[in-house]
C-alpha cells in the first residue's frame, strides 16, 4: 500500500504541492493526473525521498520512505518522468548493475526485454527515446517490486509497446502490487487505472474510482476528456 | 556499497582509464629524453636558454613550482618540481572534480542520479561511496602516471635515473594535494547539488593556493596561506627529505574537513533534480 498523508513540499520559488493525501491499496492502480507543473513529479519524488517535504507522512507497505529509505526502496520500483541513463553502457550491462545493486538476478529483466523487443547489446546512446524508456521501465521492474511509482510511464512508447506495458502493469496489480502512475492524458488512465487523483496547481482537486468519474461524466453528458478538462476550466 | 562502487567505476571507466594511462604515457617522454645524450644536451640547452632570463624572477619561477633553477636541468629536478608541483595537483584536482561531478552534482542536474537515488541505499552510503572514489581516484591516477613513467627508468640504461621509493613518496604528497582540491569540489557539489559550486570552491581554492605559492615572496598574506594552509606549500621536498608528518597531516585534515562539510549538506537536502 502507498500512503501519502498531508504532503507539503515547496520549492524556493513558492511552487510545489500543498497538503496532498493519496493512498493506493494493494492490487490497485491509481492514475495521478494533471497538466505540467501540477505537482505530479514533486509528489512522486517526495515519496521517493528525493525531495524533503516540510510536512507529511509518506509510507509504502507501512515503511516510512524518509525514515527508512533502504527498506522502502527495496520494495519500490520507480520510473522518473524523464529517465536519463548512463550513455556509454548497453542495456544488458545496466540491467546487471541495477540487479546487482538490488541483490537480484537479471532473469526478469531479460524476460521483460524480450517482451519489449529491446536490443540489449546496443549502446544506450544509440537507442531511440522509446527504447530508452523501455530500459528505464525494466530497471524499475526488474526486482518485482510491491509498489510501483511511475512518472509518465508510456512517454515515448509506441502503441504496441504501450499495450505490452499495460499488460505488465495489470499483472503486477493482480499479484498485489500498489501502483501509482502519472499522466497528462485521461485516455491512458482509462486503459489501466482503477482510480484517479487529479492535481491542480499543487493541490489535489479530485480523488475517486475511475468508475465513479466515468459514471459522473456520463450523467453530465460529457465525454471523459471534457469532464477532465473541467477541473482546469479549459472545456471547449 | 560494493555494487555501487562497481557502478561508479563502470560508468566512467573510459574516463578513468584515459586519465590513468594517457598522463603516464606523456610522462614517459621525460626519462626517455634523458636516455640519449644528444637529446639530453638539446633538452638542457633549450631549458637553460629559456630559464636564463627567468631565473632572476622569483615569481615566474614559483609559478612553475621551481625553487632551485639549476635543479631543473636534471630528470630528478624536472619530475620533483615541474611535474609533482604544480602540475600534478592541478590536473588531479581538475580530473577529480570532473569525475565526481559526473557521479554527483552534475548527475543530479542532468537526471542520471535519479536512477541511483531510487536504489536501496541511504544518503550516507551514497556519499561515502562517492567519497571513496574522490579519495582514491586521484591517488590511483598519479601512482599510475609515475609507475608508467618509471618503466623505462627500471628497464633501460639511462644517463640519469630516479629512485623508486622516494619517487613514490613525492607521488603521494603531490597526489594528496590534488585530492584536497578535488574533494573540496566534490563536497561543495554534494552540499549544494550544483556542479558550478564544485568548480567555484574546488577550482577557487586551487587558484588561491597556487597564486599564494607563486606570490608568497610579494605579500605576507600569501606567505601565511602558503605556509599554513596551502596544499602546494605542504609539498615540501618529499623526494629528498621523505614525507613530513606535519605536511601530510595538514592535507589529510583538509580532505576530511571538506568531506565532513559535504556530508552535512548532502544528508538532509532535497536533490537538485531538473
Amino acid at each position: 500500500m502507498i500512503d501519502i498523508k498531508d504532503l507539503t513540499m515547496k520549492y524556493k520559488n513558492g511552487k510545489g504541492v500543498s497538503n496532498i493525501s493519496i493512498s493506493v491499496q494493494n492490487g490497485e492502480v491509481k492514475g495521478l493526473l494533471g497538466p505540467n507543473g501540477a505537482g505530479k513529479s514533486t509528489t512522486m519524488r517526495s515519496l521517493m525521498g528525493f525531495l524533503i517535504p516540510s510536512e507529511g507522512i509518506l509510507k509504502v507497505e507501512g515503511i516510512d520512505t524518509l525514515e527508512n529509505p533502504v527498506d522502502a526502496k527495496k520494495i519500490i520500483g520507480y520510473l522518473p518522468g524523464d529517465p536519463q541513463l548512463p550513455q556509454n553502457l548497453n542495456s544488458k550491462t545496466l540491467f546487471k548493475l541495477g540487479a546487482d545493486m538490488r541483490s537480484h538476478s537479471t532473469d526478469y529483466a531479460m524476460e521483460l526485454a524480450e517482451k519489449f523487443e529491446l536490443e540489449i547489446e546496443q549502446s544506450l546512446k544509440e537507442l531511440s527515446k522509446g527504447n530508452r524508456q523501455k530500459v528505464a521501465l525494466i530497471l524499475a521492474l526488474l526486482h518485482k517490486p510491491k509498489a510501483l511509482i511511475l512518472d509518465e510511464p508510456t512517454s515515448g512508447l509506441d502503441p504496441f509497446h504501450q499495450r505490452t506495458f499495460f499488460e505488465i502493469i495489470k499483472k503486477f496489480a493482480e499479484d498485489g502490487a500498489s501502483i501509482l502512475l502519472s499522466s497528462h492524458i485521461i485516455s491512458e488512465v482509462e486503459k489501466v487505472a482503477d482510480s484517479m487523483a487529479v492535481l491542480k496547481d499543487g493541490s489535489k482537486v479530485y480523488d475517486e474510482t475511475y468508475e465513479t468519474f466515468s459514471i459522473q461524466a456520463k450523467e453530465d453528458g460529457e465525454d471523459l476528456e471534457d469532464a477532465f478538462f473541467k477541473f482546469y476550466d479549459r472545456r471547449e | 556499497m560494493f555494487n555501487y562502487l562497481k557502478y561508479m567505476l563502470t560508468v566512467p571507466r573510459k574516463f578513468i582509464l584515459n586519465w590513468a594511462i594517457a598522463g603516464g604515457l606523456y610522462l614517459v617522454i621525460l626519462p626517455l629524453a634523458f636516455a640519449n645524450s644528444s637529446v639530453e644536451s638539446l633538452l638542457i640547452d633549450t631549458q637553460r636558454e629559456a630559464f636564463r632570463g627567468m631565473s632572476e624572477n622569483d615569481v615566474m619561477m614559483n609559478l612553475l613550482g621551481i625553487s632551485d633553477w639549476d635543479n631543473v636541468f636534471t630528470l630528478e629536478g624536472m619530475v620533483t618540481t615541474y611535474v609533482m608541483i604544480p602540475f600534478v595537483p592541478i590536473l588531479i584536482g581538475i580530473a577529480t572534480i570532473i569525475l565526481l561531478n559526473k557521479l554527483g552534482s552534475k548527475a543530479e542536474e542532468d537526471g542520471t542520479f535519479e536512477f541511483v537515488a531510487s536504489l536501496p541505499m541511504t544518503r550516507s552510503t551514497v556519499y561515502f561511496s562517492q567519497a571513496i572514489v574522490a579519495l582514491f581516484f586521484g591517488l590511483f591516477v598519479t601512482f599510475s602516471w609515475t609507475n608508467i613513467m618509471f618503466i623505462p627508468i627500471a628497464t633501460m640504461e639511462l644517463s640519469q635515473t630516479l629512485e623508486y621509493a622516494p619517487l613514490m613518496k613525492a607521488t603521494l604528497q603531490g597526489a594528496l594535494a590534488g585530492v584536497s582540491f578535488g574533494v573540496l569540489g566534490f563536497a561543495a557539489g554534494a552540499y549544494t547539488g550544483k556542479s558550478s559550486m564544485a568548480w567555484a570552491f574546488g577550482g577557487g581554492l586551487m587558484a588561491l593556493e597556487y597564486l599564494s605559492n607563486s606570490l608568497q615572496s610579494t605579500n605576507d598574506l600569501f606567505l601565511w596561506v602558503d605556509e599554513n594552509i596551502s596544499s602546494f606549500g605542504a609539498y615540501g621536498n618529499p623526494y629528498q627529505d621523505g614525507l613530513a608528518s606535519g605536511d601530510l597531516l595538514l592535507v589529510l585534515s583538509k580532505i576530511f574537513l571538506f568531506l565532513a562539510i559535504g556530508f552535512i549538506g548532502f544528508r538532509k537536502r532535497s536533490l537538485n533534480l531538473r
